[in-house]
């Protein structure tokens, strides 16, 4: 592209793009090829003047000029940029609403310079009736709703003759309105674009053998499996096997629907217990999208406690607002000051300006790489005082790597590892993956063709292969609960690994064939982030795990964290959580395994990492990308501080209104003045609840 | 007598009016008034761009030039700090 560089300063750039407009879909492309950069804070692409105006981190100086590289090499019609557009693009949704803001304004300014006043009435009239319609439908029903107040204000100024009031009340609430949908359809949006995970990879079957293809190969009539924890990528009908799916993503029914061949099952959905092959009959695309923009819309954790609190409140609230006006025009006889009554509107700034604020903070946590599902968990958060942390792939590094593999006499090293991960692929777990990293890294082939195989939760894999029964775990499951036997000469081996190491152990046909050792570090910020979770009122943390005692307590110690449990079952992890939310804890569970699910949802808060099984992050009800503990901190601090907007809100809206009203009952405003000052103050609110809460110079760094 | 010249001039354009506007010929006009509102609202959008660009440069710029004041004055203090430790061992 023929680029040239109109404005440079630090930390910004205003480029031209040497056309004299964009067309929508390739300011589309733009935008979403330069926001993910590395370095690139902002993209505002101006498309009616065809430049772009790019903020930049002040800490990566490098990035303008990598950009500016990009962008003169680069072609707008580059399928593999085109890639990066979303199904539903933001920044165009962002014009629209922009766009029809503009409009209003525009055609309120022309009308007023423009047409003669007697035709301006007759608008105003014509504008007014739906919103009286509205409230006399609102009043029928006996439902006292802002409606019937904003409908009983605008008739009143048309009935007194007072045009330009009414006119005014309509335009600012249409105003409100736009404003209010903006900010409910973006942060829905977001929040879908983050549910619909990519699920890029899946397992074709060709026959007799599976292949890992990429999702968008996958056509219809392809028959795909799916295995225990895994979301079903595409809807289609069961072929073979038995599973019991969870379907809560699109259903929000949390308990498991038994599917067998002939159901139908649909994408975004989990398996809970089994797996299938899965005949595909729809390939990815709008549809799911749109399915997980309605299960948000209905799902009720959209709303918090403390707004439908207020809500309540304030519908209360409306039958006095009227008589006050009654009042008011009882003693003064005064139509125009009982009307000024009428604008202020106590639920507004509630019924507005609360959602926002929630929304908002999602949309907030969202830049964090936080995917908050419903703004009641942030509310749970900045109350809760417990939380509990799996200790795999959550306190430690979530990528734990191979460190060595032990092969048992008379097997080679290289071909137990093949084995291993051939086993692991389809589990996904920390340790399953860092199995597998290590076969791909070595360049072996782990497509052996074996039957299925089967997970046992927190346990192991049990699978055939070769006619040989293959069973991998941990020490437990291995030696007690398969009895597997060691070969009296291996005896040395057992203890060849250094004890800080997680072992895998892996036996062919009942004799122990391997030792894997994996290393798992703690992360770096471990240590801090459950300082500054102390510091913050969570007092009470718990690390559990399936790791030895051993492991554990150094683990913990190294963590700053003084409670652990070594050695735990899922059913404990889940146990654990209820007990201290009978004891009157309010608790945080952290984990990211199919085995951390019970456990997930038994708590008030399930936070589940980005990387780990697709059920754990199914299940939870926020999930953090995971690279970083840091988040966490972001978010509490994100909780913390919705919670005092929320009453800062609440009571900012009331005073406001409550002053408005006393000035409209002494005569110091006039009814338009009064609806002038409603609507400022509300949509003030609103802007105020639409900033950022945490400034962006101290944002969490990723490590 | 002013009473009936209104009465009749409503008449008038209550009539004439109303079929003046719904006329074939004036109806053909109506889509090049509306292309021209809409050509205006896109004019002015595009001047917003054309501020909203001139804002991010202005205050990228105060930014930067905030940023050099303090920077300043912090060499400055750093200098007067560094003559007092100088000073302080001789008294």
């Amino acid at each position: 592209m023929n680029v040239t560089v109109l404005h440079r300063a630090k930390g910004q750039m205003q480029l031209g793009l040497g056309l004299r407009r964009l067309k929508p879909e390739d300011a589309d492309t733009l935008y979403y090829a330069l926001i993910e950069r590395s370095g690139v804070r902002g993209v505002s692409v101006l498309h009616r003047t065809a430049q772009l105006l790019l903020r930049f981190d002040p800490c990566v100086p490098e990035a303008p000029g990598e950009v500016l590289e990009f962008l003169r090499g680069a072609s707008l019609e580059d399928p593999e940029l085109k890639k990066l557009v979303p199904a539903v693009s933001a920044r165009a949704t962002n014009e629209q609403f922009k766009e029809e803001i503009g409009s209003l304004i525009m055609a309120r300014a022309a009308k007023r310079l423009l047409l003669p006043a007697p035709i301006r009435y007759a608008w105003t009239v014509w504008n007014g009736l739906p919103f009286i319609r509205a409230g006399l439908k609102d009043l029928i029903q006996k439902k006292f709703s802002a409606e019937i107040v904003h409908a009983s204000a605008i008739l009143a100024s048309l009935l007194t003759g007072d045009f330009p009031t009414a006119g005014s009340i309509i335009f600012l609430t249409k105003l409100g309105e736009i404003l209010e949908e903006w900010t409910y359809k973006k942060s829905v949006d977001d929040l879908a674009r983050s549910l619909a995970l990519n699920v890029t990879n899946v397992w074709r079957v060709e026959g007799e053998t599976t292949e890992l293809v990429n999702l968008s190969q996958v056509k219809v009539g392809d028959r795909i499996h799916v295995y225990m924890g895994s979301v079903i990528p595409l809807d289609g009908i069961v072929a073979e096997g038995e599973a019991m799916v969870n379907q809560s993503a699109l259903t929000g029914e949390s308990v498991p629907v038994h599917k067998e061949p002939g159901i139908t099952v649909y994408a975004g959905t989990v398996i809970d217990e089994g797996d299938l092959v899965i005949e595909v009959r729809e390939t990815s695309g709008q549809t799911r999208y749109d399915n997980i923009v309605k299960f948000i819309e209905q799902s009720e954790s959209m709303v918090a406690v403390t707004q439908s609190q207020a809500e309540k409140l304030v519908s209360r609230l409306i039958p006095y607002t009227f008589g006050t006006a009654a009042l008011t025009w009882l003693l003064t006889r005064n139509v125009t000051k009982a009307a000024s009554v009428l604008m202020v509107d106590f639920s507004c700034a509630i019924e507005v300006a609360m959602p926002i604020s929630v929304l908002s903070a999602m949309r907030e946590a969202g830049a964090h790489h936080i995917t908050v599902k419903g703004g009641k968990f942030l509310e749970h958060i900045a109350a809760a005082d417990t939380v509990v942390f799996d200790k795999t792939g959550t306190l430690t590094r979530s990528v734990p790597t191979v460190e060595a593999v032990v092969p048992m006499s008379g097997r080679d090293e290289n071909d137990m590892l093949a084995l291993a991960a051939d086993l692991e692929a389809h589990f996904p777990h920390s340790l399953a993956s860092a199995v597998v990293q290590a076969a791909r890294d070595r360049g072996l082939d782990y497509g052996v063709p074996h039957s299925k195989p089967e997970y046992i939760v927190a346990h192991g894999i049990v699978s055939i292969a070769a006619g040989q029964r293959v069973v991998i775990g941990s020490h437990h499951f291995v030696f007690d609960d398969e009895k597997t036997l060691v070969k009296p000469e291996d005896e040395a081996r057992l203890h060849a690994l250094p004890l800080r190491y997680s072992q895998l152990y892996m036996a062919i046909d009942g004799v122990l064939a391997a030792i894997i050792g994996i290393d798992d570090p703690i992360k770096p910020e471990t240590r801090r982030v459950v300082r500054r979770l102390k510091a913050a009122g969570l007092t009470n943390i718990v690390m559990m795990t399936g790791d030895s005692e051993r492991t554990a307590a150094a683990i913990a110690e190294e963590a700053g964290i003084d409670r652990w449990y070594s050695e735990v079952l899922p059913e404990d992890k889940a146990h654990f959580v209820e007990q201290e939310k009978a004891s009157g804890h309010r608790v945080i569970m952290i984990g990211d395994g199919i085995n951390d699910s019970p456990a997930l949802s038994a708590a008030d808060v399930g936070i589940a990492m980005k990387e780990g099984a697709d059920i754990a992050r199914e299940i939870a009800d926020i999930t953090l990308s995971g690279s970083n503990l840091e988040q966490l901190i972001a978010l509490k601090e994100l909780s913390d501080k919705l919670m005092l907007r929320m009453k800062s809100t609440g009571s900012l809206g009331i005073a406001a209104n409550a002053a408005i009203l006393l000035a409209g009952i002494l005569g110091f405003v006039t009814p338009g003045t009064a609806a002038l000052l409603h609507n400022t103050s509300t949509i003030a609110l609103c802007l105020r609840n639409m900033t950022e809460m945490i400034p962006e110079e101290t944002h969490y760094r990723e490590a | 007598m002013k009473k009936g010249w209104a009465f009749a001039s409503g008449i008038l354009v209550g009539s004439v009016g109303l079929s003046v506007l719904t006329s074939k010929l004036v109806m053909k006009g109506y889509k090049y008034v509306f292309a021209g509102a809409m050509i205006a609202r896109d004019r002015i959008m595009a001047d917003s761009e054309k501020v909203q660009a001139a804002v991010s440069n202005i205050t990228a710029e105060a930014k930067e030039l905030t940023e050099q004041y303090y920077e300043k004055l912090d060499k400055e203090y750093e200098a007067e700090a560094a003559k007092e430790e100088t000073k302080a061992p001789e008294a």
